[in-house]
């Protein structure tokens, strides 16, 4: 066993709250992101799991067992940062081995782990080069490697790919997709990039403030996202957000919008509302509702375009659509959605759901 | 910026001929030392700029025992100072630089004003010191009174060049289980080593100079450093004052500096401007 347990876990620097009481269950094996904008404290929470930052308040506990005073080491834990922080004095060889060297395992043992972690990362042809002499992709496969000799049940990644470039950040994606896969230790992981929470989480949690705005699989945050800012923060580009008001009328709950009312099924809530819509969910020309519209720009992306479309009072939003429009800039034209794809929040953010749904 | 071509030859004149007062100016006194030490007998006091070439104040000064004595004693105490001060320096290097507690700011200035009194205000209370630990006429004495103006330094370079190492660094290395210790041992001191260099060397540098306290604590010849050594040197009778011996004495005294100096001059200055620019 070795899942983790955050149990009201809080951090405070002096008066200032970062961690505001969170509550987490991480499975055994499971690869779980933290995502969130810069300040939300995501690294700080990663880092009260590794040990390196005292934990103010709650527990944590690691197979069942509170760590709150275990020391990093003793937590049985492998950490990747960030800047790779590799040892600049030592060649790639020893800086695999030197956990295992702190731990006086016998040489033998080191070398036959070393070699096989630098056969898996395909690092094996340059053991005997400084970190200064790799390139960052490179630095980045040692510094996996670093965590992996060390034959853990628990990998933590501070932003591991944030300083390498766009082609190697997938490559080294797929590669740490590829090792979960392999070594099946539980995974935390910290980035700010949606698309890397996206593509390797089996579960996301998104902070905000200091607090869980959500946890859910990338689909659940995607399909459901269960307020605003989670929708927005969801997402490339961004979900539209259109201010609104929904009134109760009988068996129906009318959504009045600065282009026009759109009948709903039956919400129990009224007042002003954010209609959310995701730009691949608008629908050039058709829709169950529709929105007249003037064409501001068209970024064609080679099999897709972003068509940027002002609305209403002049609000701007975005539509995804498929190949190259035949519109141009200047002309009008409708735009419209299906009322399943469609999201709504109440005036505190939260999403609002249909009566009975 | 855009010169004709006589600007641009007038400008390089200009350099050149800055360097070579500069030069003139800094290397002069050196060299009248070294011409003035390879002349013999009366020739010293004629002003002639070339050196005659005579060794025999050489052959004097390295057959004087009590010279060879205090060469010794100069190395031996400049070693054991430079070895204790950087020992300690790392130390409280580490804590001032890696660890927060209470009170740092003022200690790193405690340790800048102690540094900043002048040697002779400290002499008396130091004397009383050193006669109380029973060091009075000990090499002991000197490496003792000498941490007084190495040790601060160490400490402000050390600190800021311990400081400017990436913390993610030293944070990889608790995650692989090192102790403080081993953190300092195997992870910093490997990564310090041009800042070990330049305030090691700089440490040797104002031991092996330094005049007062090897006069005041020092008693005896057989306990004496060489620039003491070589203000006592005294010609064979009261009227005779041996120029010559004593520039032969500080050109060999003079040497191992200079080669020291040669041969690290690549890490001095790095060593000494790494701590200041981060990154």
């Amino acid at each position: 066993m070795s899942g983790i347990d955050l149990i009201n876990v809080v951090k405070r620097f002096g008066a200032l709250t970062v961690i505001d009481g969170v509550d987490l269950a991480i499975a055994e094996g499971e690869f779980v992101v933290f995502v969130g904008p810069s300040g939300c404290g995501k690294s700080t929470l990663l880092r009260m799991i590794a040990g390196l930052e005292e934990i103010s308040d709650g527990e944590l506990r690691i197979a069942g067992s509170r760590m709150n005073e275990t020391p990093p080491a003793k937590r049985n834990i492998a950490m990747v940062f960030q800047s790779y922080a590799l040892y600049p004095h030592m060649n790639v060889e020893r800086n695999l081995g030197f956990a295992l060297e702190t731990a006086r395992l016998p040489a033998a043992e080191i070398r036959e782990r070393v070699t096989k972690a630098a056969k898996f990362l395909k690092i094996d042809h340059l053991l005997d080069r400084r970190p200064a002499q790799l390139s960052g992709g490179q630095q980045q496969r040692v510094a996996i490697g670093r965590a992996l000799v060390r034959q853990q049940k628990l990998f933590l990644f501070d932003e591991p790919l944030s300083n390498l470039d766009a082609d190697l950040r997938m490559e080294m994606r797929v590669e740490i997709a590829r090792i979960h896969r392999e070594v099946k230790a539980t995974t935390v992981y910290v980035t700010h990039d949606q698309m890397e929470a996206m593509t390797l989480a089996d579960r996301i949690v998104v902070l905000k403030d200091g607090r869980i705005a959500q946890v859910g699989t990338p689909m659940e945050l995607y399909e459901r996202p269960a307020n605003r800012f989670v929708a927005g923060f969801i997402g490339s580009p961004r979900m539209n957000f259109l201010p609104g008001m929904l009134v109760r009328e009988g068996e129906e709950s009318v959504l009045s919008l600065a282009g026009g009312r759109h009948r709903l099924s039956a919400h129990d809530y009224a007042g002003d509302v954010s209609l959310g819509i995701r730009p691949e969910d608008l629908i050039l020309g058709g829709g169950e509702a529709t929105l007249e519209a003037e064409v501001l720009l068209v970024e064609p992306l080679g099999g897709e375009s972003l068509v940027h479309l002002n609305v209403g009072d002049g609000r701007s939003i975005v539509a995804k659509a498929q190949g190259r429009p035949e519109i141009r800039p200047g002309a009008t034209t409708v735009v419209g959605w299906n009322h399943a794809r469609a999201h709504l929040f109440d005036k505190d953010e939260r999403a609002l759901n249909p009566r009975g749904a | 910026m855009v010169r004709s071509a006589t600007g641009r030859r007038l400008h390089r004149i200009a350099i050149y001929g800055l360097f070579a007062v500069v030069a003139l100016y800094t290397l002069f006194p050196f060299y009248w030392m070294i011409a003035s030490s390879l002349k013999s007998g009366q020739a010293i006091f004629d002003v002639t700029f070339l050196p005659d070439l005579k060794f025999n104040n050489y052959e004097a000064i390295l057959s004087d025992g009590v010279f060879l004595r205090s060469l010794l004693n100069s190395l031996v105490v400049a070693a054991s100072v430079v070895a204790l001060s950087l020992g300690l320096a790392i130390a409280a290097a580490y804590a001032l630089g890696r660890i927060d507690f209470r009170g740092r700011s003022p200690i790193m200035f405690l340790f800048l004003a102690v540094s900043m009194f002048p040697q002779i205000a400290l002499l008396s209370g130091l004397f009383e010191m050193i006669r109380w630990l029973g060091l009075y006429n000990t090499l002991g004495s000197l490496i003792f009174a000498y941490m007084i103006f190495t040790l601060p330094f160490n400490i402000w370079v050390l600190t800021t060049f311990m400081r400017s190492l990436p913390r993610q660094i030293e944070e990889a290395a608790i995650m692989d289980g090192c102790s403080p210790l081993r953190i300092v041992r195997c992870i910093f001191l490997p990564m310090m080593g041009p800042a070990l260099i330049s305030t090691g060397l700089l440490a040797f540098i104002a031991s092996w100079n330094e005049f007062l306290f090897a006069l005041t604590f020092i008693l005896t010849d057989e306990n004496r450093t060489v620039p003491v050594a070589i203000a006592l040197i005294s010609g064979s009778s009261r009227y005779e004052f041996p120029y010559g011996a004593i520039m032969a004495a500080s050109t060999i005294v003079t040497v191992p500096l200079i080669v020291m100096a040669l041969l690290f001059q690549k890490y001095i200055v790095s060593g000494l401007t790494a701590g200041a620019v981060k990154g």
